[in-house]
């Protein structure tokens, strides 16, 4: 089964489409992100999975249940983007208050609470009231109330959003630490390098439509390709590689030659070197998951452009949930 | 229930995070503390007779046509002992003149008081006794008139009752008020406390507890409340009831704080007093629903204060203006019946105490529907001051201040109607947050 299940889903406001049909599912277990441009309908389909925005058509599970009933919110935790704890609490009455709404007995409370701000380093200003909180405190907060409860799967909002490097990347061995203990969660962030480094599969999302998915590996998995520098004054045989098979392309100095299946580079080195060429350098370019991002996007407009009437509502259009 | 505590004490460290209800609670404890420096002195009866006699040596003194009339209390002798409300008294009241020709110019004035009936009117201004005769003495020195009185005992229900001095700042009298402690308590409690305190307090805690929902409702919080497992309209509910913890904690802290010392103070422990810290929640409770729709509706703190202020000042006016309305056409048509009755006619018809009426019927009636319609802050009002009356001030004290008049409005209807009220504005913005998107 499961955990997240969205198919066909649909929102719109008044005119604006926010979702587009998005369809995806996701496993337990895994860290799942999905990534998109400010705008692009992340924020929605979270909001829609936990009952606070409500869907125009489709379906959406969680845990195999219809979405946003008060029952399935219990194994659920949240971390919105733009969240504003009340300045009145600390870090300790909040997760309290929040503990009760949930159900939890004191004791658990409060064992769960000092571990959890624990995990997050606010252990020492657990006392202290929000309004003295820095952003990034707020942030580890937020996210110590997505989890200490106990929740199943986890939603985070851009949960590196206002955390120095370092916090970063406890996030992300958090984030780990959760998964191995057996939750889902599901990331929101607009951060590719993030989203590359934390997540086990990633949908990209464009305009209220899902343009890719897949494991990381996957969607950064392509041809090899490779970029030769000749010595100073030594055009490259454009022409003569491309006989052999390759796609070549000059940038300057530089040429790209791009490696089809089963390919190798030898024998364009073999070549170059029995017509005399001296190399300066030979050098792998790896794709990343921005690259792959960046080219959905593009094609993405290009093939929104040529449809012309999907392209009606630009990005920045109306929609504040994101 | 535990979602239900959960959310009360969040709106309890709400309410606490600021520094009004603190501050509220402080000029409580100081008002307290002014009313813990009150007291009162027993104006001995022979006293409150001469004062009487001093104010109309005061008013006749200037006066030539009678040459300086004035009036002496001599003898006086309590001839049964007993506190002053239960004792039998003798004395004289001497009217001196300088001459006989000016008392008999005296006792020409109109209203003048130099028979034993006129006098005995007078006095019992000061004293209620309840058997008082008079006797003019004979073979009083020419310009003098002297008339001995007996009395049996007073009409004053107990030492409460009785007409005495106000003292402040443990000790400082006001010797030009006199009233009886059951007076002066109920001046403390209903005008004092009640109308002024209590108008402070609630405007103080519209604009405090109007921030509560739209706090709630602004972006960042709502989505952090509902994807809790709590419903939309349970969170509204709870967050309405948090709000009234708000004026719970400050009435009960003020109510039963002042109730305390006045007790203390007076030995008057008066529960219709105590009953004004449910009777004030629900009067806050009526403002709050108001301001709760207007939360729901806008968001915005400024509209649900100025949208509730206007609406409870709308109420009070309306109130105001059909009371007014009604006691002016109300005295017309007494009017109107007494002349025709002075005319020899068994009354007035109604096509005549129509004619008369200053206001047309059509008003009084259209500010009678629209106070039944609005929210019924200003039926609890009265309602209330009638309650603190009620358990204040004596039997008598009540009556001659027309306390046992009919009010047209009664506490099981004004509850029913306001709940009613309620319920219909809390669906009302339930309704809203329900279909709100976000």
């Amino acid at each position: 089964m499961s955990v997240i299940e969205v198919k066909d889903l649909y929102k719109a406001y008044g005119d604006i489409e926010a979702l587009k049909g998005v369809s995806l599912k996701v496993e337990p277990g895994q860290i799942y992100g999905l990534l998109g441009q400010n705008g692009a309908g992340k924020s929605t389909m979270v909001k829609i999975l936990l009952g606070i925005v409500r869907k125009t058509s489709g379906g959406a599970f969680l845990l195999g249940y219809p979405a946003g009933t008060t029952e399935i919110r219990k194994k659920v935790g949240y971390l919105p983007e733009d969240h504003a704890f009340p300045g009145y609490h600390t870090g300790e009455s909040l997760l309290h208050f929040y503990g009760e709404l949930f159900g939890m007995s004191r004791p658990d409370r409060i064992k769960r609470i000092a571990e959890s701000l624990d995990i997050v380093g606010l252990s020492k200003r657990g006392s202290s009231k929000i309004k003295t909180y820095s952003k990034g405190m707020k942030q580890r907060l937020g996210i110590a109330q997505s989890f200490f409860h106990d929740p199943e799967v986890i939603f985070l909002d851009e949960p590196t959003d206002g955390v120095d490097p370092v916090g970063r990347k406890e996030i992300r061995e958090l984030l780990q630490t959760l998964k191995e203990e057996g939750r889902t969660i599901f990331v929101n962030s607009h951060l590719l390098a993030e989203i590359e480094l934390m997540c086990d599969r990633v949908a990209i999302m464009h305009k209220g439509e899902i343009v890719r998915t897949g494991t990381v590996g996957e969607l950064t998995a392509r041809t090899e390709r490779f970029s030769i520098t000749l010595a100073p004054g030594t055009p490259f045989p454009v022409s003569e590689v491309r006989a052999l098979g390759y796609t070549v392309e000059p940038d300057g100095d530089e040429t790209h030659v791009e490696l089809a299946k089963g390919q190798s580079i030898d024998p364009v080195l073999d070549y170059l070197a029995s017509k005399g060429l001296r190399l300066r350098n030979v050098s792998e370019s790896k794709q990343t998951l921005e690259d792959i991002f960046m080219s959905l996007v593009e094609t993405a407009e290009r093939g929104s452009t040529k449809r012309g009437v999907r392209v009606a509502r630009p990005l920045s259009h109306g929609r504040r949930s994101e | 229930m535990r979602t239900f505590l959960a959310i009360l004490k969040d709106s309890y460290k709400e309410a606490v995070s600021g520094w009004i209800l603190q501050a509220m609670m402080i000029i409580a404890g100081l008002f307290m503390l002014a009313v813990l420096s009150l007291s009162y002195r027993h104006l001995p009866p022979e006293e409150a007779i001469s004062r009487q006699y001093s104010v109309l040596n005061i008013v006749y003194q200037k006066n030539p046509d009678v040459g300086n009339p004035n009036f002496k209390v001599q003898n006086f002798v309590q001839t049964k002992a007993g506190p002053y409300w239960r004792g039998d008294y003798q004395f004289d009241v001497v009217l001196n003149c300088p001459d006989e020709a000016s008392l008999s110019k005296a006792k020409g004035i109109p209203g003048f008081p130099t028979t034993p009936a006129s006098q005995i009117r007078l006095m019992r201004q000061s004293v209620d006794f309840k058997e008082i005769t008079g006797t003019v003495a004979k073979n009083s020195p020419p310009g003098e008139l002297r008339i001995t009185y007996v009395t049996t005992d007073t009409n004053v229900e107990d030492g409460l009752s009785w007409p005495s001095f106000p003292t402040i700042l443990f000790g400082v009298e006001l010797d030009f008020m006199k009233l009886s402690p059951r007076s002066m308590v109920y001046r403390l409690e209903k005008n004092i406390f009640g109308d002024f305190g209590v108008l402070a307090g609630l405007i103080l805690s519209v604009i405090v507890t109007a921030g509560f929902i739209p706090n709630l409702l602004r972006k960042g919080s709502l989505d952090l409340y509902v994807s809790k497992p709590i419903g939309r309209v349970q969170l509204l509910l709870m967050k309405y009831f948090g709000g009234l913890v708000y004026v719970v904690l400050l009435s009960a802290f003020t109510v039963f704080g002042i109730w305390l010392v006045i007790g203390f103070k007076s030995g008057i422990w008066s529960a219709g007093f105590l009953l004004m810290i449910p009777m004030l929640t629900f009067y806050f409770s009526l403002l709050y629903a108001i301001s709760t729709l207007f939360a729901v509706l806008t968001r915005n703190n400024l509209v649900a204060i100025l949208g509730t202020s206007l609406i409870w000042g709308l109420v009070t006016l309306v109130g105001y203006g059909h009371e007014s309305v009604e006691g002016i056409n109300e005295d017309a048509k007494n009017q109107i019946i007494e002349a025709k009755k002075m005319q020899g006619e068994a009354g007035a018809s109604e096509d005549e105490i129509k004619a008369t009426q200053p206001i047309a019927s059509i008003w009084e009636n259209v500010l009678f529907g629209l106070r039944r319609a609005l929210p019924r802050t200003y039926d609890i009002d009265k309602l209330s001051g009638r309650m603190i009356a009620k358990s204040v001030l004596s039997e008598s004290e009540y009556k001659s201040r027309k306390f046992d008049t009919d009010l047209g409005v009664s506490w099981p209807e004004v509850i029913i109607v306001s709940l009613l009220q309620i319920a219909a504005m809390l669906g009302l913005a339930s309704w809203v947050m329900v279909k709100r998107d976000g």
